[in-house]
Order: C-alpha cells, then structure tokens, then sequence
C-alpha cells in the first residue's frame, strides 16, 4: 500500500500537533518516523491508524483518501508500546481476536501459522499478566501480523523491553518486515531504532517535517541545525563563526584559517560530527583552539570534551596521550568534513567544495 | 501475619476499631438465642442456654419471609435497573469528550448531595398521584434514582484506569465501539461491575426512610421495616426482633464472602496493569 500525506495539518483547539505535513510512503517500504517527544510524530500515526482525524488537509492509501474511514475498515494493525493486550484473554485469544470480530475462516490455522513464526507456542494458553515484557510484545506482534494487513504501523514497540531483548527484537522486526513485505510506518524517538531499521527516516519537530532521506542521507547531509543536532551521539558540534576573509572565519577572538573557500555569507553555522574531529598539539596551522576539560572514557573509545570558549564545549571522539586535563590542544579537521548552516533559517548551506 | 508482630499499637488499634464495630452485632446475636427469661435480665448474663424459638416464630410464624422476599426483589430489580445505565453514563463520560460533559457530571454531583428527607414529602405526592403507593415499582423507581451517582463514580473512577490504547486496539482490530465496548471494555470492568452491584444492593436492603414512607402495609413491606414494626401481642418481642435482624444481616455477609475479592478490586481500581 501506498500512501500520501497531502497538506496534513492536525489541531488541539490552539495547538498544532501536525503542521502541514506533505509525505510520501512507498510500498513496501519501512519508514521510521523520528522525533523528540511532543514531536507530533504519535499524532501522525494515530491519524494513520484513524484514531485521529485530520484537522485539514488529505490522507491518501492508494488513490483512496481516507481522512474519516474508522480504524477497523483500513487494513491496518498497530503495534502499541504498552502492547495493548486484552487482560481477559488468554494469548491465543488475544491474537485470534481481530479474526473472529471480522468473522474470517481458518482462524485456529491462522492463529497456529502466526504464533508459529513468532515462536509462541507454549504460551498460547496464559493470560498477557503471566508473560515478561519480551513474550508480550511477540504475542502483539502476533495479533497484529495474523490479520495480514497492508499497512502495518508500530508506536516504540521496543521501547519497553531491556537492552539485550532490544537488540534482538530489532533484528526480529527487520526481518518479519523484510520477509512479508508490509508498507511499515514505525514511530520512535530512538535515534539508533530509526538508523538500523528504516528504509528511510523522517524527522520532525514540533509538529513540522524536518527531513526525510535514508539512515545515510539524514546522517551525513542533515538538512538543518536541529537534524544535525538530534542525530548522532554525541551530537555533531556546532557554533556560529563569522567570516574574516574569504580563506579564514574568525571564532570570538580568533582567526581560524581554511584550507578551501568559505561560503558567501557574512557569518554562519560551522558544524562537526565527533569522529571527524582530531586532537593535535596546540601550535599546529588550520586547527581550532581549546582546552581539554574532561575525558569520558567508554571502554572501546573515548571523548574529550573541549572548551573552546567560555560557552562552547566541543565533543571529541579522540584522545591525547600524554595531555593533562586544562591543556591546550588543536582540533583538526578536513574541510570536507564541515556541514554549514545558515545562522537565521538554520538551514543547511550547500557548499561549493561539498559534492551534494 | 507477621506485619502485626512488627506493629503492636497498629494491631491493638485495629481490634480495638473491630471490636467497637462489631460488638452490636454479638449482643444482638446472643440476644436472639437467648431464652426469653434471659434478654431483659439485668446485669446481662451469657446464655446458659440456646434457644432458636425466635428464629422459628420469625421463619415459620410471622410474616419476615415474605419482607425478606420483597426486599431481595426490590434491591435486584434496582441493580438490575442502575448498573446499565449507570456503566453507559461512565463509559461516555470516561471515554467521550462532548458539550455539555462538566455539566453532566456537576448534576449528577448534585443529585448526590441531595438528603433522602429533603425528597420523601415531594416523591409521597407523586407516587400518590400516579397510584404507586404500596407498590414496589416506587421503592425501585427511587433507589436506582437515588443510587445512580454512586455507581457511577465507581464506575468512572474504575473505567478512567483502563488503559485507552486498548479501546483503540479493539477498533483497529475491527470492532464498532460497541463492539469494543461489549467484548473488551465491560469483562475487563467486570470487578468494578460487581462491586458496585453490591454496595447498590446493600444500600437498597438497608434503606429504611422510602421503604417506610411508601410502603403502608404489608404486601409490600420491606425487611428493614419489618424488623421495626415487629409486633407482639403483648410485649416487644426483642428476641424476634434480635432473629430477625440477624436473618437479614446473613444475605450480605454471604454475598461479602462470596465477592471479596472483586469488592476490593473495584474499590482500590489498581488491578489493571498490561
């Protein structure tokens, strides 16, 4: 199933949740929907689910739109993230239980294949409150993949499951989607989630699409300041600089020289991922200037953190050897590795030296 | 058990509170097995021995049984009549937001608060006039009335901590809120249900003023009017009256028994997790 968001705009009586949403879904696809909370990326899906209606604006599946069309009657499942499991039905009842409202044949074959896939036999015959949090979420799985549905939607299904069953729950997921082949929106606010799993990735915040690309667009040409900063742990370093001459900007007080031209503008965003940054001696040319102020040390590496000015902090994803803390030291970078954003529209700049 | 070694002043507090409630209700009970020499003597001595002559004057002589039988009909039928209602009204009020929702709620507050006395003289009139006087469609008719805010609270209170996301896992699933509200909303309120059929039922078989008022004579008595125009024919028979209030205390501590465990599910309404 294919699906288009056109001009969705959904209100609270003064508060937009969804602002103008224009996006397009194809078949088949794993789309994951990202953003903090308060993002308006659950109110997205509940519009998907029909849950909510659309305050303006169409909801296309297919050619069909279907802004008012109740939630029973879209071929749908959700996947909640408290799972949603009816209390007073055992397992197997819980999972037949969409089958049997729809008044479909074979449902015990159904249920069998289902629970089969996912794994569940012997919990079929107890009750969700006899389960752990990983056999739930599996039985939810079950209930929403029985009915075979062409829009399968799914609201941070793995956010309440521990770590190690998280890992695991992921890959499950990744697989069960790339084997059935369902159109899948997935809704999180977990950054690695939307990396591993997506086909592409959506960004929003407060209400208004951000970006949509895959995992490796959104995460090396993010298109604006807030994707730069919500993507990548830690987040890429940012600060505004302001041009000196055409080959150096100037940081507060000092001037930084550039290898390459700088874009036409008088002043600017100047962004960096972590990894890209090196740690080197104090005095060596085209370096940014700082001061060691604290090592995170993380097992398999560690991160610097370094004062460039009395409000800026920069992360590294490097250390010195050798160097105290409250020494100075010089943060390298490649000019290719630079993301530039306009310091008003917070938009990115496409530079001329950058290929994209 | 062990909470109670941990906590002396809180145990001995406890029966205390337990003794002072229950110690009516074991005069009574001694009261009724007491021969009749026995119940007024002064100061008061413990049986020496029982006598059950007063529960057979109260089953087999008078007219108690037919009372308790009224009493049970009435407190039914008014269960029978509040719950649906009163679990619909819970069921918009705690899912639906539409016009004029605070003002539902505030009337029912309203009727709530309103002193059974303050409507006897007005509810004697009417039934008068529409000829229900003596006849038990009036006491039905004003105890689900009257009972209707309490279930519905509890209702409200119950229904408001079951979890959204599972009315609109059932609509996804494919049920009309109907649907959703018949296959997964009420078994899952079911204690609350129960809990709150009994309190209705227990407050309709205490319920003294209406019963009194209405009913004038004894085709349509009810039991707690009975026990107080008990009469003998020469003297107060306190040991048929001591019998007969322990006849009519038993269904409730029965039904207590029996539903323990969904009384106190409904009324604490934290049962519900997953």
């Amino acid at each position: 199933m294919k699906i288009q968001f056109q001009n969705i705009t959904k209100r609270y009586h003064l508060i937009i949740a969804v602002n103008n949403l224009n996006l397009s879904i194809h078949d088949g696809e794993f789309l994951v929907v990202l953003g903090p909370s308060g993002s308006g990326k659950s109110t997205t899906l509940n519009m998907l689910a029909g849950l909510e209606i659309p305050t303006s604006g169409y909801l296309f599946f297919n050619e069909q739109i279907v802004n008012t069309i109740p939630p029973g009657k879209r071929d749908i499942a959700l996947v909640f993230q408290n799972y949603a499991l009816y209390p007073h039905m055992k397992s197997y009842d819980n999972i037949a239980f969409p089958l049997k409202v729809r008044k479909e044949k074979d449902i015990h074959q159904r249920v069998m294949k289902t629970a089969e896939t996912l794994g569940l036999g012997t919990f079929l015959e107890k009750y969700p409150k006899e389960l752990s949090g990983g056999q739930r979420q599996r039985v939810a799985l079950a209930r929403a993949l029985v009915r075979n549905p062409s829009v399968f939607l799914m609201d941070e299904p793995l956010s309440n499951l521990d770590p190690p069953l998280r890992h695991s729950a992921r890959e499950e997921l990744k697989r069960l989607q790339g084997q059935s082949n369902i159109t899948t929106v997935y809704v999180t606010h977990d950054q690695i989630e939307a990396l591993t799993l997506g086909d592409r990735i959506a960004i929003l915040n407060k209400g208004n699409l951000q970006q949509v690309g895959t995992p490796t667009e959104i995460y090396e040409y993010p298109q604006n300041t807030f994707v730069a900063g919500f993507i990548g742990t830690p987040p890429m370093n940012m600060m505004q600089v302001q041009k000196h001459t055409s080959n150096s900007f100037r940081v507060e007080e000092h001037v930084i020289e550039y290898s390459t031209h700088l874009p036409d503008k008088e002043s600017f965003v100047l962004g960096i991922r972590p990894e890209k940054l090196t740690l080197v001696p104090a005095t060596t040319p085209f370096t940014i200037p700082g001061t060691i102020k604290y090592v995170e040390y993380l097992g398999h590496e560690s991160i610097s953190h370094v004062k460039i000015s009395p409000a800026i902090t920069w992360y590294v994803k490097d250390v010195l050897r050798g160097k105290p803390l409250d020494s100075q030291v010089g943060l390298k970078f490649s000019p290719h590795d630079i993301h530039w954003f306009d310091p008003v529209t917070q938009d990115r700049i496409s530079s001329q030296s950058s290929s994209y | 058990m062990r909470y109670y070694y941990k906590k002396p002043l809180f145990f001995f507090l406890f029966i205390i509170i337990i003794f002072w409630s229950i110690f009516p209700f074991l005069w009574i009970l001694l009261t009724s097995v007491k021969p009749p020499s026995q119940i007024m003597r002064l100061p008061p001595i413990f049986p020496d021995v029982f006598s059950f002559e007063a529960y057979k004057n109260v089953i087999f002589v008078s007219n108690f049984p037919k009372y308790l039988f009224n009493s049970f009909m009435v407190s039914l039928s008014t269960v029978l009549i509040t719950i649906p209602f009163s679990l619909l009204a819970a069921y918009s009020i705690s899912r639906f937001s539409f016009r004029g929702r605070a003002t539902v709620i505030f009337l029912i507050i309203i009727l709530f608060t309103l002193p059974s006395i303050s409507l006897v003289a007005a509810l004697y009139k009417l039934f008068y006039h529409l000829g229900w006087i003596n006849l038990p469609i009036s006491l039905i008719f004003t105890y689900s009335a009257h009972n209707f805010p309490l279930a519905f609270f509890l209702l409200v209170k119950y229904l408001d901590k079951v979890p959204t996301d599972l009315d609109s896992a059932a609509l996804i699933d494919g049920c009309t809120h109907f649907q959703t509200f018949q296959h997964v909303i009420v078994p899952i309120t079911l204690p609350g249900i129960i809990s709150a059929a009994i309190l209705i039922f227990i407050f309709c078989w205490n319920e003294f003023l209406f019963a009194l008022t209405f009913t004038l004579d004894e085709s349509s008595r009810m039991a707690s009017v009975g026990i107080a125009l008990f009469q003998g024919t020469f003297e107060i028979p306190w040991g048929d009256i001591a019998a007969a209030s322990i006849i009519v205390t038993l269904p409730l501590l029965i039904f207590l028994l029996f539903f323990q465990k969904y009384i106190v599910q409904g009324l604490t309404a934290g049962a519900l997790k997953g």
